[in-house]
């Protein structure tokens, strides 16, 4: 979560709960204009030039959360175009799940290099003395770079008395760990989907909101709503995104109450995680793999696959904890649907592979469920619990927060092999993540145990989250050390054939 | 000063977790600096949901500061009721 964005954030949220809201209410999608008006009443601009635009951007965003693809201002038609498709209890969309909502992007410049009005027009010049490009020309206005002619280089920035000169880029290009966004014709921000990984860094930093996934809640509650039975699996770093007064046990039954049938922790399927990886790493490395690579974080996973093919069987072949826990569910219940509730966006597309989509029906992330509790005025932190969740470990939990899983998998190994010094490297942030699999792929961290995290600070900082890492990363701890299992093989809620032999 | 920040489903969602980590941040910088009247003192508490939401539409996130309560709050605009209480020095003049 981008702190600091607060506007954007808050147009999100208020869409999710509108969907939310008209799904429960079973209103007629056909009226999906009217909520444009719900949402951005009045005539006076808050966001935006004009009130018009609002609603236009507000509308893709509506549409975007029922599952439907963003549109151009060419395709831009009714609002309710297309809404007979996604008006079902099943999953529907498709990729690609990350996209630009054209009408809100501002075409902002590529890297560009820029003398602001703080220029004085010196008389020693050194902007214009270093340009090794003869880029620079003093006008009356003060300094100008002529752009056909600057390479970028920032020599001229970096001289200047003044600070006079910025550099600066597409804050969406720019989170980007693996060069997924281009422009196109008219100079806006375009994905491309061949490259993306859906970590959901350009949807937190765009400025303007302009970039933004597809969401299932809409399909989710039309499911609930039509007596399915739905279970939920939630992911390790749930614990203190849903309110600071509410306790886990009452985000649990707060789930309840929005006619789910029943809630599992994730870090179930952590604990599973851990038992596999730990004795996969004990049996491979370093005699049949140089090094490993844990497999949970999905957009890491596609990111080592589609960059680095040679080194991809490194990683890990354990299943992600969101799969294993969906396994868990059906196995007990085979009739039941299951959506896995996270602060990560690249699992709706993890749900769509092959192996998982059968096993994991809907995925939705803390914000849409937070959307979910506003749209039925569910107040969690009011509800009247007892008893304690005991899903998962101790090192379960900790999955939620950057180093919780190598620390998890150590510990493990430790456990099976006590003499076994295993080291491992934490890597947070995709471009990280990249720059640390080119050394790998050069032979520069064998031995190791690496673990990949998309976003900084693990899952605590997810794209999907509700409250600030730092809080978070407080509220997981207290849980982890609740746990009445140190380690995961003590965890008797798993099916004992289940665990690794 | 009393600060009652609430954190209902609404406020939560409408941004009052941020609310409070930039009071508590002022707590830990500019309140340590000196000219802050010695007698204020900044207490932040965190509520259920206060009622205010399903009364009106549209109202989150609720702050009330010394019982005045602030719809639609937005982290600066507490912030600066909180800097022009802790360095109003004419009290104790
Ligand atoms: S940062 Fe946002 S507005 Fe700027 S180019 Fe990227 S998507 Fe468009
Ligand atoms: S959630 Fe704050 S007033 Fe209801």
């Amino acid at each position: 979560m981008r702190e600091f964005y607060n506007d954007i954030i808050n147009i999100r949220r208020m869409v999710f709960a509108a969907i939310a809201r008209i799904a429960y209410e079973d209103e007629d999608l056909k009226k999906l204009g009217d909520e444009t008006y719900r949402l951005i009443p009045g005539e006076k601009a808050h966001y935006r030039e004009n009130v018009f635009r609002e609603r236009a951007v507000i509308g893709e965003r509506l549409r975007l959360a029922l599952g439907l693809d963003a549109r151009t201002a060419a395709e831009t038609g009714p609002i309710s175009e297309g809404i007979e498709n996604v008006d079902v209890d099943t999953r529907v969309y498709t990729p690609p799940l990350v996209s630009v909502i054209k009408i809100a992007c501002e075409a902002c410049a590529e890297k560009t290099v820029f003398v602001t009005n703080n220029c004085r027009k010196c008389l020693a010049h050194p902007c214009k003395n270093v340009c090794p490009k003869n880029a620079i020309t003093i006008e009356k206005s003060g300094a100008v770079i002529d752009q056909a002619k600057c390479i970028k280089c920032g020599r001229c920035k970096t001289e200047c008395p003044y600070h006079a000169i910025v550099e600066y880029g597409r804050p969406c290009a720019a989170s980007c760990g693996v060069n997924a966004i281009k422009s196109d014709y008219l100079g806006r921000a375009e994905i491309d989907d061949s490259k993306c990984v859906a970590c959901g860094n350009c949807i937190q930093e765009c400025p303007f909101g302009a970039i933004s996934d597809k969401s299932e809640i809409f399909q989710l509650i039309k499911a609930i709503t039509s007596g399915k039975e739905v279970y939920a699996i939630i992911a390790p770093s749930f614990v203190g995104q849903f309110g600071a007064l509410t306790t886990p046990e009452q985000v649990f039954d707060g789930i309840r109450e929005l006619g789910i049938k029943d809630v599992v922790e994730v870090g179930l399927g952590a604990d599973l995680t851990t038992l596999n990886e730990a004795k996969e790493f004990v049996e491979t490395v370093p005699e049949k793999d140089p090094f490993m690579g844990t497999s949970c974080c999905y957009s890491w996973k596609l990111m080592v696959e589609k960059n680095f093919p040679e080194i991809n069987d490194y990683i890990s072949e354990s299943s992600t904890p969101m799969v294993y826990t969906s396994h868990h569910i059906k196995k007990n219940h085979p009739d039941s649907k299951v959506v896995f509730i996270g602060p990560c966006i690249s699992k709706k597309l993890e749900a769509l592979q092959d192996h998982v989509k059968d096993y994991v029906d809907f995925v939705i992330t803390f914000e849409e469920l937070m959307g979910m509790f506003v749209a039925k005025e569910i107040e969690p932190a009011e509800i009247e619990v007892d008893g304690k969740i005991k899903d998962a470990s101790v090192t379960g939990r900790g999955y939620a927060v950057g180093g919780g899983v190598a620390q998890a998998v150590k510990e493990r190994i430790h456990e099976i092999n006590p003499d076994m010094d295993v080291k491992v490297e934490c890597i947070e942030g995709l471009a990280e993540c990249v720059k640390i699999m080119r050394l790998a792929k050069l032979g520069m961290k064998n031995g190791l145990l690496l673990e990949g995290m998309a976003c900084k600070n693990g899952c605590i900082g997810g794209p999907g989250t509700v409250v600030s890492a730092a809080r978070a990363r407080k509220s997981v701890a207290t849980f982890s050390k609740e746990s009445p299992y140190k380690s995961p093989a003590d965890n008797d809620n798993i099916n004992p054939e289940d665990m690794p032999k | 000063m009393k600060i009652v920040v609430c954190v209902g489903s609404n406020c939560t969602m409408m941004g009052a977790d941020s609310i409070i980590a930039s009071l508590e941040n002022l707590k830990e910088t500019i309140l340590k600096k000196e000219g802050v009247n010695p007698v204020f003192d900044l207490d932040i508490e965190i509520a259920r949901c206060l009622g205010e939401c399903k009364i009106k539409k549209a109202v989150s996130p609720v702050v009330v500061v010394d019982g005045v309560i602030y719809h639609n709050a937005s982290r600066e605009e507490i912030m600066s009721v909180v800097l022009d209480a802790a360095f109003d020095n004419i009290l104790t003049k």
